[in-house]
Parts: structure tokens; C-alpha cells; sequence
């Protein structure tokens, strides 16, 4: 190994702990009073909160597009999107405090919110 | 330049351009993850020719992918990654060659790559919380850009005598 690529496997595993470290302290949290906020273009558009027994299907429509979100058993996740890559759906289920799936071609940000957001740490 | 390097680069454009197409066939459990064989040969192009040619393959194969797919959201990502890859890569190799091997190269390419694609996806969404994205990406980022890098190698070494 060079010199260089020693120090970029310095960073590398320091990346590596932090990446370890931030994720673990995310998903051990204790997850109460979740909301979920709908951005376009940074905008808020919608805040629900989430609840164990809410189940809903809700369309977002806006000026660049339309998505529709569902909602069940205090997760959320899209599950429809009128653009091509679909990169939004593939995400998946949203269940932790600031996971969040976005949708390039709408603008749109969807994202998880616990009740008090206060450290950087939490996301 | 002269015919050798016409013919080497457009083969390096043409497969970069066919290994881009196959891995957006592939599924990947995070969104904007690629194992980014395309950069097997812009970094191949860089070694075995030079800067102007490790460019145009990244520059062609962007181009070319976004009229075969038509996705604009894709593209924006992949030119000002590839290109503040391309950049690095090339400042790494021709200035600091003796420091760096060319996996590591590669690694560093790959990280500049991550950077640019989370630029503009917060860019595009308006939410610049989105580069927290950059962590998991990073480390995802070092391992596939090591692969690249080996792989890379791998061919500057067999194609030798084409040089």
C-alpha cells in the first residue's frame, strides 16, 4: 500500500464508524409521536401524524406531479409515482425517525419526524 | 490523436456505455447505488491514453445513456458526478501517481462521484438534509469504487500491448 491510500483508508474507516455509529443510535431510539411531512421543492405541502391504528392512502398531487402514500400500523411509504425510475417506491417502508424517500422528477421529500427533533445525531 | 487511440477510446465508450445500461437492469436495495463498472474504463481510458480521452468517455457514455433511457433525473446525477470524479481521478493520477494506487484512485473518484449525485438530488428536492444521504453512501461508494479500481488495473494489464 502508498502513502496516499493508507490515509484514504484512514478516512474510509472512520466513515465506516461514524456511518455504524449514527445508524445504530438512530434505530435504538425509542419510536413515539412519528409524523410524516410531505416537502415539494422544501416546501411543506402536509404533515399527518402517525399512529398505530391509522391506516390511509392519501394522494399528493401538486404542480410537477403525482404520488400517492400509504400509511398503516405507524409506517409509511410510497406506493405510486407517475415518473420512470420509480426510485421513491423501490424505498420502501419508512418506520424510523428521519428515514425519508424522495422523488426526483416531482421534487417531492417525504420524511419522518419524531416528536422533538433536537440533535443533529437523530438526523 | 491518432487512429489507435480513436479505435481504443470508442470501444472503452461503447462497452462503458453497455455495462452502464446492464447494471440499471439490476436491482439494488438503496437508491442511487451502482456498482459503476462504466468507471472500469474512463479509468482505463485515463492510463493507458490520457486526460482528454478519460473525459470523453465519461462525457459520451452520460451523453449516450440519457437518449437511450430519457431519464433527465438520472443524467444531471451522473454528469456532475462523473465529471468531479473525472476530475479527481485525473488530478490523483497525473499529479500524485507516485502516492496512490489505482484502486485507491478510483475510491476517491467514486466518493467525488457521491458527492455530486447527493448535490444535486438535494439541489433538485430543495432539502439539503438529504446529505446525510452521504454517509451510508460513502461506504458503499469506497467498496464498489475498489472493485472498479482493481478491475481497472486488471485491464490496463492485459491491454497492454495495445497501448
Amino acid at each position: 500500500m502508498k502513502r496516499g491510500d493508507k490515509v484514504l483508508s484512514a478516512i474510509f474507516l472512520l466513515l465506516l464508524s461514524l456511518t455504524i455509529l449514527v445508524y445504530t443510535l438512530r434505530y435504538c431510539r425509542p419510536q413515539n409521536g412519528l409524523s410524516v411531512e410531505v416537502r415539494s421543492d422544501g416546501v411543506l405541502i402536509k404533515e399527518i401524524e402517525l399512529n398505530k391504528n391509522l391506516t390511509e392512502e392519501i394522494l399528493i398531487e401538486y404542480k410537477n406531479g403525482k404520488n400517492i402514500i400509504l400509511i398503516e400500523e405507524g409506517r409509511v411509504a410510497v406506493i405510486s409515482a407517475d415518473c420512470p425510475d420509480k426510485d421513491c417506491i423501490k424505498r420502501g417502508w419508512l418506520k424510523y425517525k428521519g428515514d425519508s424517500s424522495i422523488c426526483l422528477p416531482n421534487h417531492l421529500s417525504i420524511r419522518l419526524k419524531g416528536e422533538a427533533e433536537v440533535d443533529a445525531v437523530t438526523f | 490523436m491518432t487512429l489507435r487511440k480513436i479505435i481504443l477510446s470508442s470501444l472503452f465508450v461503447s462497452l462503458a456505455l453497455v455495462f452502464n445500461l446492464i447494471e440499471g437492469l439490476l436491482p439494488f436495495p438503496m437508491p442511487g447505488v451502482k456498482l459503476g463498472t462504466a468507471n472500469v474504463f474512463a479509468l482505463s481510458a485515463l492510463v493507458m491514453m490520457g486526460t482528454r480521452e478519460a473525459f470523453m468517455v465519461t462525457i459520451l457514455r452520460v451523453f449516450l445513456a440519457l437518449l437511450i433511457t430519457g431519464n433527465f433525473f438520472s443524467f444531471f446525477c451522473a454528469i456532475t458526478g462523473g465529471l468531479l470524479a473525472t476530475v479527481t481521478m485525473v488530478l490523483l493520477y497525473t499529479k500524485l501517481e507516485k502516492y496512490f494506487s489505482l484502486s485507491w484512485i478510483s475510491v476517491a473518484g467514486a466518493w467525488a462521484f457521491n458527492l455530486g449525485q447527493t448535490l444535486v438530488a438535494s439541489f433538485v428536492v430543495g432539502d439539503f438534509r438529504l446529505m446525510y444521504y452521504l454517509l451510508p453512501l460513502l461506504v458503499i461508494g469506497t467498496i464498489s469504487g475498489w472493485i472498479v479500481g482493481k478491475l481497472a488495473e486488471t485491464l490496463c494489464i492485459r491491454l497492454e500491448h495495445l497501448k
